[in-house]
């Protein structure tokens, strides 16, 4: 019985520990430690789609995928996003929302808008579809949150692309052919 | 019968894997004769007997540019290809539908 009670109370102290860790992430933001790990995973994964991209159009030749002035516009838009994250990490805006609840939400609804943009004036419909999801995933991951806004964009934008992927499988099957 | 339903030109095994390669490009894009040689696993001879078959039939088109050493050739299915390859999927599909 005694035994019982201490083991209760030891959960209870891990529960409450738990929950204060938590509470203090979503607070506070990533430590330290987190962002060199989310860094390289960014540079891993960068460097893998790099290397097979590469692998996989190796011999083929053609027009450019994106114009000059399409390019500038994504580029722009990446680069006005993180200068505006810089400027709030300095005007002294917490470190949640700078770094837990602003590089999950912002760039992702910026440059899926600025993509969505780009495509509807080509009038390509799937990607366009693609890029106001990925607006979509940005905009529901503000309201989870500093820590729920990583797993609202981990599993978003993980559904965005498979189901992307899937669609373009689909349409090949479907038509016989690209 | 299945000659009459489905394109001799592009039923041969070896042509079927060319043209279906080529037509996962995108529109405006090419294909390094060298690439489509070490997909398709053919000698260069026998591909390009292949491929002179398709071009005069008007199903892809090919592009040499250099000269010597430094010479490349690529090759791109035509919107007339693109269709005939459409054509016999469907036929083919037609074909097998009752299996």
């Amino acid at each position: 019985m005694a035994l019982g009670d201490q083991g209760g109370h030891g959960f209870g102290h891990v529960r409450r520990g738990l929950a204060i860790g938590a509470r203090t992430a979503s607070l506070q933001g990533p430590t330290a430690a987190v962002i060199p790990v989310v860094f390289a995973f960014v540079v891993v994964n960068l460097g893998a789609t790099l290397v097979v991209a590469k692998r996989a159009t190796s011999g083929v030749s053609g027009r450019p995928r994106l114009r000059r002035a399409e390019v500038i516009v994504m580029a722009m838009a990446w680069v006005a996003v993180f200068v505006v994250m810089g400027v709030l990490a300095g005007a002294g805006v917490s470190r949640a929302i700078v770094y837990g609840l602003y590089p999950t939400t912002v760039p992702f609804i910026v440059a899926g808008l600025a993509w969505a943009g780009i495509m509807a004036a080509r009038a390509n419909r799937r990607s366009c579809g693609t890029g106001l999801a990925v607006a979509v995933v940005g905009a529901l991951g503000a309201f989870a949150g500093p820590a729920g806004a990583w797993a609202v964009a981990g599993l978003g934008l993980f559904v965005v692309f498979v189901g992307n992927a899937a669609a373009i499988a689909w349409r090949q099957r479907t038509t016989g052919a690209r | 019968m299945t000659d009459d339903v489905l394109d001799p030109l592009i039923h041969v095994p070896a042509r079927l894997r060319i043209v279906a390669t080529l037509a996962a490009l995108e529109d405006g894009d090419t294909l390094a004769f060298t690439r489509l040689q070490d997909m398709i696993g053919l000698t260069p001879g026998n591909l390009i007997i292949h491929l002179r078959k398709l071009e005069e039939a008007d199903y892809l088109s090919s592009e040499k540019t250099g000269n010597g050493a430094a010479s490349s050739t690529t090759v791109a299915l035509t919107s007339c290809g693109r269709a005939a390859l459409d054509a016999y999927t469907h036929a083919l599909r037609d074909l097998l539908g009752g299996l």
